[in-house]
């Protein structure tokens, strides 16, 4: 068997998981996140020679999941989505106090960047110098990205935050 | 908290590098504690996520990466060999075209292809005299030979004119009454 072929293989095997649930955390849709991890597994299968000599494996996964869903969105015409962090305050704020929000909504009302980075740290498992190179930012604009989001995501789950010690069952939806 | 302390705690909880002194400060901060728990609780929600994908993902897997799979198993076993063939072939023709052009070279005939201890064919030890004796002959020698040897009737060298002997009449004399006086 060719070594680039058991290479995208392993590849394959090693991140499929992950590339889904961040795209279905990114989408919000189970379908969608199917056929965008298949397109990005193909693309790893035509450019995994790339991959030899750019090195490291998840920082250059999760560059062609970037490509894969900005070219979603380009050919879907939907409201054009980035990664790069425009407008930190685009979601409207209804009080967090009074709408309890799932993990998967709260998530939603982050903006693209923040739920980018944010996607990529905690699922994907990215570093910051990684999310940079995805996101085309520095270092630092990830760590304030990851900061914001945070700071959001505490704000929107409070409730469920603030009952850390019960069991799993019995937090927010997610 | 301040918020460069949590920016600190957040480096921090991700597993970056951050300055110890910093660090320390930020720790000690009231809330410290309950922010990295928060975050880690943010952690430990987001990636309880037990969802994979579908069989129907799987099977356009499969599908979508087996003709790409034949395709370069067809590469690999015909069209590689039948490449390197015809690059044989032609690198062959080449050579004899050359070959052919250039003659077989003149050193061909001293060389030997022996076993053990043989280095010369029986060829290459045959006495040379003949051949050497031939190369030293002057070139203009036999030509010479050939011109004092006497002309053939015919020939054209028989056309040239011969120098003839010139008689003068000193004291030659005509008469009146058809005689001649000396």
């Amino acid at each position: 068997m060719d070594p680039t072929d058991t290479l995208a293989a392993e590849i394959f095997e090693r991140h499929h998981i992950a590339v889904f649930r961040f795209f279905r955390r990114l989408t919000g849709r189970t379908d969608v996140a199917e056929d965008l991890t298949q397109e990005v597994f193909l693309r790893v299968v035509k450019g995994v020679k790339q991959y030899h000599v750019m090195g490291r494996e998840t920082g250059w996964l999760f560059q062609i999941a970037r490509r894969v869903l900005i070219d979603h969105h380009r050919r879907h015409a939907e409201t054009t989505v980035s990664l790069s962090d425009t407008d930190p305050d685009h979601a409207s704020n209804p009080p967090a106090q009074i709408v309890a929000f799932g993990l998967q909504e709260a998530v939603d009302r982050l903006s693209d960047g923040e739920r980018a980075a944010f996607l990529l740290r905690e699922v994907g498992g990215l570093t910051y110098g990684e999310i940079a190179d995805v996101c085309d930012t520095t270092a630092d604009g990830v760590s304030a990205r990851l900061l914001r989001a945070r700071a959001r995501l505490r704000q929107l789950l409070s409730t469920q935050l603030s009952s850390l010690g019960r069991p799993r069952g019995q937090r927010g939806t997610s | 908290v301040n918020p460069n302390h949590l920016q600190v705690l957040s480096r921090f909880f991700d597993g970056e590098s951050v300055e110890p002194a910093l660090l320390a400060e930020s720790l000690a901060e009231p809330d410290a504690a309950t922010y990295l728990a928060e975050c880690a609780a943010l952690r430990a929600w987001i990636r309880d996520d037990e969802s994979r994908p579908s069989e129907r993902f799987y099977d356009a897997m499969h599908r979508a990466l087996s003709p790409a799979n034949t395709r370069r198993a067809l590469w690999r076993r015909l069209v590689r060999p039948a490449l390197a063939a015809s690059l044989l072939l032609v690198g062959a023709a080449l050579g004899y075209e050359i070959r052919a052009r250039i003659g077989p070279p003149s050193s061909m005939s001293g060389i030997g292809i022996g076993t053990g201890t043989t280095a010369m064919s029986p060829v290459a030890r045959r006495p040379a005299e003949p051949q050497s004796t031939a190369m030293h002959t002057p070139p203009e020698a036999a030509p010479r030979q050939k011109a004092e040897a006497p002309p053939r009737p015919g020939s054209a060298r028989e056309s040239v004119p011969v120098p003839v002997a010139q008689l003068r009449f000193a004291s030659w004399r005509e008469t009146g009454r058809g005689g001649e006086e000396h």
